[in-house]
């Protein structure tokens, strides 16, 4: 429900990371959306589509979302797990002093940018797009 | 002629949001102002909670109510009714609260404070507040008896980011099967160390309980800086 206000935000993060590289467009970015990160990644992907289309620098952009599972480490016994139900306890000791190490991302890991490589007499250049 | 150029990077797309609730976590702090944000569905008892808890705990304390909701002023209407400043915050129809609207909002009162309590309630959903740092100190998150006992690990994220659950409407446990000591161990797998009062705001059982969690965690924050 939340996915397409977490888009609008991703896509301010990739106009800021187009200019401060003199980029014009994004052709490929990679997100990273852990088990735990209470995004869902279809509808995440469905929001990207309908917001790039209104972004400039992020219009026909290639995505990949990767997905992470939990990932639990133990401080007692150092076990490093994988439960399918987010169980914070320890399968191997039944330890409750576990930390999730993966799991909660909500991440932009990845960006291709397309740069003109504008030569001296084209100064003017195309101007900068706008979201 | 362009160039491709490749650039990794980890950057949380929520970094704009955490980066004000650190803000304002910090201001909060310096102001001496002890922050609660309030997670549950719709029709869990935060209001009416606030509204039999607040009036006893501004005997003794500044309290500030900031009430996020989709549309009106009902909510914080209701808490003005029992004496207590409430604002209302309207996310225009978003399912969640994001900080700036909070420091939105904190601009325009804090000269009216000190406050030593802010309760922050949320817009009722389990979801996607749960994903929103608010700048908060303490994150409570509600589950009423009426709600059955399968809560916590259909909403994983919002128990597993709250400090402090409250099972609200403990009065009607007669008439429902509701298990506490299952809804507690469901919870406890999602955070082990997690706080757990239950009360009724209808009866006023645990209220006290829950007010004095409060001020002694209020005490523990102030007492570490």
């Amino acid at each position: 429900m939340h996915e397409v206000s977490l888009v609008i935000g991703l896509a301010r993060q990739l106009e800021r990371i187009c200019d401060e590289h003199g980029a014009q467009r994004v052709t490929h970015f990679e997100l990273e959306i852990g088990a735990l990160s209470n995004v869902v990644p279809k509808l995440l992907e469905d929001a990207i589509e309908v917001v790039s289309a209104e972004v400039d620098v992020m219009r026909d952009a290639e995505v990949v979302v990767h997905e992470v599972q939990l990932e639990l480490h133990c401080r007692d016994c150092g076990s490093i797990t994988h439960p399918e139900s987010f169980t914070f306890g320890c399968p191997a000791c039944g330890s409750t002093a576990v930390r999730a190490e993966k799991g909660e991302e909500l991440l932009l890991r990845h960006v291709e940018l397309e740069i003109d490589d504008l030569q001296d007499e084209d100064r003017d250049g195309p101007s900068m797009p706008s979201g | 002629m362009s160039e491709l150029r490749q650039i990794h990077l980890k950057e949380s797309l929520l970094k704009a949001n955490d980066f004000v609730a650190s803000t304002m976590r910090d201001r909060f702090g310096s102001q001496g102002s002890f922050v609660v944000n309030l997670l549950s569905s719709p029709g869990s008892g935060k209001t009416t909670l606030l509204e039999k808890a607040l009036p006893k705990l501004q005997e003794r304390h500044s309290v500030l109510v900031l009430e996020g909701d989709l549309e009106t002023e009902r909510d914080a209407e209701r808490i003005r009714g029992v004496g207590v400043r409430a604002l209302q915050m309207t996310t225009g129809g978003a399912c969640h609260l994001e900080a700036h609207q909070v420091q939105q909002t904190w601009e325009r009162i804090a000269d009216d404070g000190p406050w030593d309590f802010v309760f922050i309630e949320n817009v009722g959903n389990l979801v996607c507040p749960a994903s929103y740092d608010l700048g908060e100190h303490l994150r409570t998150v509600l589950l009423s008896v009426p709600e059955g006992e399968d809560k916590p690990p259909k909403y994983p994220k919002a128990f597993h980011s709250s400090q402090q659950m409250l099972i609200t409407k403990v009065d009607l446990l007669e008439h429902f099967d509701f298990r506490v000591d299952e809804v507690e161990r469901l919870a406890k797998e999602l955070r082990p160390d997690i706080d757990i009062h239950h009360v009724s705001a209808k009866t006023g059982d645990g209220v006290d309980a829950w007010i004095e969690s409060l001020l002694s965690a209020r005490e523990r924050l102030f007492a570490a800086s």
